[in-house]
């Protein structure tokens, strides 16, 4: 009987692994996909003016190099396609 | 003695007249009382005396107090029943540890009261068309209430935390050495004198390593059926000790700076993934593990209807009213299962004492095989701790996990890897199930 349940449990422990390692493998490969094809997230709406606020409080800073950096990242976030064969 | 006064004193003497008077049909009567037992013995008597009147018709004083007395339960208990007083009090201790030591109440109390409803004498609970003989043919005889309860498993689980980081699916997989090394545990258990378990039932005991109480009914009820009371109760109350079993066990075989390690953030999972993952399990499990398809698929269904978002009032059923009246139906039954005919012998001794070995090992596969795998990841390490998770104690196990972590590192916060370790070992267990299924089905 200790043979037996031996065998029962190379059996039972090869399979288990043969099964979670199918599903490690479609789990990574899913994730790839859904990587490479998912749409890119809509950026953060940008705050509007606060009523009350000051007309030249900028969430972004008063600098402008700051803001042409918000504005350029901005763009890039809405025009860009999401890289091909890269995951996240 | 000053509380034995007056109208106590008067109840308890009219008591003692009782109970003297049944136990003297009990005796007087042998032969009537083994064919039906006390109360019938009492009708018998009371027939004797007009034996031209239906039983019931006739009532003097003294025969309807035999009456009385031979059906009360203490009369049983004194009579020959004395191992159903015994399982009151199994009954009335998992009562206590659900209720008072906070140990799986939501299982351990309709186990309880299962357990003295089954052991009440000539309430009849257990019989056929008892409360309990109905639950139990109705929804475990054909696994109906398991089932039910892995759908809002599935409608409660979120399997994000697996996706991001899906590597710990393997400690899942390791974990179940809970299951299959203490399947030689009980086959060794056979040496010893009392023991005589068939490689069926030993798998029917092992499958508490899975930690997981509907996959322990299902397997037990097919392979041990009149043992399948112990290894749920024996199961669900590991299950609640997990944080007094599990801790040595990893301090023992991890080093101060392991369990420092420090794990990656996990990725972000999409909408879209979380979606097809219970398809996923679902599809590999049709192709690689049909005989375990009853279990993942009742898992993948909760957990579609959980992410699709398109049924939440399913979804909202399923975590909540069905998932409640299951459980309440599934602890009755099982309940049912701990009358002292089949609880009071050696075997019950064994699955308890098996059940603990079960635990130590799924929890020291999966700590000692995220020490492998770190081996061969050295720049992603695992922390090993989170492989005690892949037992699947949920969450109970990735608490643990994290709460042990914290203790040597307040700042490496490991919850959500534990998480996904710990929903791995609900699908791990589900497959070593199935493997048992396949094999001796």
């Amino acid at each position: 009987m200790i043979k037996d349940a031996t065998i029962v449990m190379i059996l039972g422990m090869g399979t288990v692994f043969l099964v979670l390692l199918a599903l490690l493998a479609m789990m990574t490969l899913g994730g790839r996909l859904a990587a490479r094809f998912a749409r890119p997230r809509p950026a953060a709406p940008a705050p509007g003016p606060v009523s009350g606020a000051a007309p030249d409080a900028d969430p972004a800073g008063s600098d402008s190099q700051t803001r042409v950096a918000v504005a350029v990242a901005t763009a890039s976030r809405h025009g860009a396609q999401p890289e091909r064969g890269v995951s996240k | 003695m000053k509380y034995l006064t007056g109208r106590r004193l008067r109840l308890g003497l009219c008591l003692g007249l009782l109970l003297a008077a049944g136990a003297g049909v009990a005796r007087a009567e042998p032969a009537e009382a083994a064919a039906g037992g006390p109360a019938d013995a009492a009708v018998a008597v009371a027939v004797a005396d007009d034996p031209g009147r239906p039983a019931g018709d006739d009532l003097s004083l003294r025969g309807g107090m035999e009456r009385i007395a031979a059906a009360t339960g203490l009369a049983a208990f004194l009579d020959d029943q004395w191992g159903a007083a015994v399982m009151l009090g199994v009954g009335l201790l998992l009562l206590y540890l659900g209720v008072a030591k906070g140990f799986e109440p939501l299982l351990l109390v309709p186990i309880g009261f299962g357990c003295l409803f089954v052991n009440a004498p000539f309430a009849n609970m257990g019989a056929e068309h008892g409360l309990l003989g109905l639950i139990y043919n109705a929804g475990i005889e054909n696994d109906l209430l398991p089932l039910l309860i892995f759908m809002g498993i599935g409608a409660m689980s979120d399997f994000s935390p697996l996706l991001g980081n899906p590597r710990v699916v393997l400690l899942g997989a390791a974990a179940q050495f809970g299951v299959f090394g203490t399947l030689l545990g009980v086959v060794l258990l056979n040496h010893l004198p009392g023991f005589d378990f068939s490689l069926k039932e030993a798998s029917a005991i092992a499958i508490i390593g899975a930690a997981d109480g509907p996959t322990s009914i299902v397997v037990g009820r097919r392979f041990a059926p009149d043992m399948m009371g112990s290894i749920a109760v024996a199961a669900y109350s590991y299950m609640a000790l997990v944080p007094l079993i599990q801790p040595p066990i990893m301090r023992l075989l991890t080093t101060p700076h392991e369990r420092r390690i420090r794990m990656r953030q996990e990725r972000e999972v999409s909408r879209l993934e979380r979606l097809l993952f219970p398809i996923l399990i679902l599809l590999v499990c049709i192709v690689f593990l049909p005989a375990a398809v009853p279990l993942m698929g009742s898992l993948a269904l909760g957990n579609f209807i959980r992410e699709c978002g398109a049924v939440e009032r399913l979804s909202h059923a399923m975590q909540n009213e069905i998932m409640n009246v299951a459980t309440i139906l599934l602890g009755l039954g099982v309940g049912m299962q701990l009358d002292a005919v089949k609880f009071l012998r050696p075997a019950t001794l064994g699955i308890i004492s098996i059940g603990l070995m079960a635990f130590a090992l799924g929890t020291a596969g999966g700590v000692v095989f995220a020490k492998v795998m770190n081996l061969f990841s050295p720049r992603n390490p695992i922390n090993p701790l989170i492989g005690s998770a892949g037992v699947s104690a949920f969450p109970m196990a990735a608490r643990v996990s994290t709460r042990l972590a914290l203790e040597y590192d307040p700042q490496n916060v490991l919850l959500m890897h534990a998480m996904g370790a710990n929903v791995a070992g609900q699908i791990g267990s589900i497959v070593a199930g199935g493997v048992i299924l396949a094999l001796f089905s």
